[in-house]
């Protein structure tokens, strides 16, 4: 295998795309090729920068704590089991073996008694980092609320209805577009569930020019969905939206259902 | 900005049981890894659970890291991508969408802002041009790479789906990939 032929294989593997001879024809390769090993891990980074590019999401914060509980279930399960105190008839004809074991008892006990205070420590921390969470997370919550509300308020927002089409005429959308910002809050409702095969996608139709895709989302029965769609191609007007039925992760150009249709179209 | 630990010097600390190194770990990272898991699964009880598969299998096998193949960033991305996809195919084998009905509506993006740290911070700081390199991939090269990426299909699949022949798509995944590499390869280790 060439180099050339490695990288090729290499671009595939790193977003998990190669048939599993090619992976070990490259893996076999890399075993060998310390020039192809590095060409391999960049792109396996710059991989990993399609899902850096995702804006993230603080998971629940229930999530945080069932992990850690399940991590200090295993963390104690791991700890030494304490030393019991036995019971010697023989020893306890000795005074002075009595005291000794007296005094280990009292140590063990001890010892008990501070890793116990030490748990309850652990917990009051934890349960303190815990608050600390979810407090950052509110304050983003509490951020991202504001930056709708901007948008929603402000006098440079425009503002664009979808009405439902033959697909599903009772749907409906409004659009808040703030073209300054270069983001748009999208809300629908009567939208009917996607197949789980299918993605809805929403189309930006630039005026004279082809749609261009502005995300895909998926809705459930009760029809409500809402999307935040960023980097507005605000370069060109906004003839209008629209929102078709695509395969599942949406396609480059609509071929869909029209589910709804808004602007000046 | 702060005195946050970066990945290299946390994984090593988990790798012996640290439950604050591990705490950090997830602090950190958590978010994306969520919100890579929101975008591939849809399903915000789906993507919980595996964000809670990934980080355990990061506590039980964080030894296992090899810095070669990767940075940690990558890696722990790459634990959260593969258990996923295995959630994916799972899916494609029971017939249970219409169990899902009544669960939260799921969105490919979010404004939730990423938490503070100092590796965050040098993220934020490369994400323009993350973007801009993403956005000058050609739309077919970019879709090939995300079906791939995000849906975890494989080539034949993604050849079906766009109705394409398999080597154009192969094609348009090796440029992508190429030119993703040429302009952020060494992001992740900068």
């Amino acid at each position: 295998m060439t180099h050339a032929d490695a990288e090729d294989i290499a671009a595939l593997d790193a977003v998990g795309a190669t048939t599993p001879d090619e992976a070990q024809l490259l893996e076999e390769h890399l075993r060998s090729c310390d020039s192809c090993r590095s060409t391999a891990r960049e792109l396996r980074n710059a991989a990993t920068l399609m899902a850096l590019d995702l804006d993230p999401v603080a998971p629940p914060p229930q999530a945080r704590q069932e992990l850690l509980g399940k991590i200090k279930v295993k963390e104690i399960a791991r700890a030494p089991v304490p030393i019991t105190r036995q019971q010697d008839s023989v020893v306890s004809r000795w005074g002075w073996l009595a005291a000794a074991a007296a005094i280990v008892s009292l140590l063990a006990w001890n010892a008990i008694t501070v890793r116990r205070a030490n748990e309850r420590a652990e917990a009051q921390q934890a349960a303190m980092s815990d608050l600390a969470v979810r407090q950052r997370q509110m304050q983003l919550q509490n951020q991202r609320l504001t930056a709708q509300l901007s948008t929603l308020t402000s006098v440079e927002t425009r503002t664009i209805s979808l009405s439902g089409q033959e697909a599903a005429p009772r749907a409906s959308a409004r659009v808040f577009l703030d073209a300054p910002q270069r983001r748009a809050f999208v809300f629908f409702h009567n939208l009917p569930a996607n197949p789980g095969d299918k993605s809805y996608q929403l189309w930006i139709i630039p005026a004279g020019k082809s749609p261009v895709s502005a995300g895909v989302f998926d809705s459930v029965p009760s029809g409500d969905a809402s999307i935040v769609v960023s980097n507005l191609p605000v370069n060109s007007e906004i003839a209008g939206l629209a929102v078709t039925l695509e395969p599942r992760g949406g396609v480059s150009a609509p071929t869909g259902s029209k589910f709804l249709v808004g602007g000046n179209l | 900005m702060n005195g946050a630990p970066h990945l290299d010097e946390l994984l090593p600390k988990i790798a012996e049981g640290d439950v604050a190194a591990f705490e950090t770990l997830y602090d950190l990272y958590s978010s994306n890894a969520y919100a890579l898991l929101l975008r591939m699964l849809g399903d915000p009880d789906d993507a919980r659970e595996v964000l809670q598969e990934t980080f355990l299998q990061i506590w039980n096998r964080a030894s296992m890291f090899d810095r070669s193949r990767g940075s940690e960033i990558a890696w722990l991305l790459s634990i959260a991508r593969s258990r996923a996809i295995d959630r994916l195919r799972s899916r494609k084998t029971r017939s249970t969408r219409e169990n899902e009905a009544g669960r939260e509506v799921s969105i490919r993006t979010s404004d939730v802002e990423r938490p503070e740290s100092l590796d965050n911070a040098i993220l934020s700081e490369e994400k323009k041009a993350v973007r801009a390199a993403l956005e000058e991939l050609p739309e077919a090269q970019r879709i090939a790479l995300e079906l791939a990426y995000f849906d975890g299909l494989s080539q034949t699949e993604i050849a079906e789906r766009l109705a394409q022949p398999l080597g154009t798509i192969k094609t348009r995944m090796q440029l992508g990939m190429k030119k993703l590499r040429a302009r952020l390869g060494n992001t992740l280790d900068r």
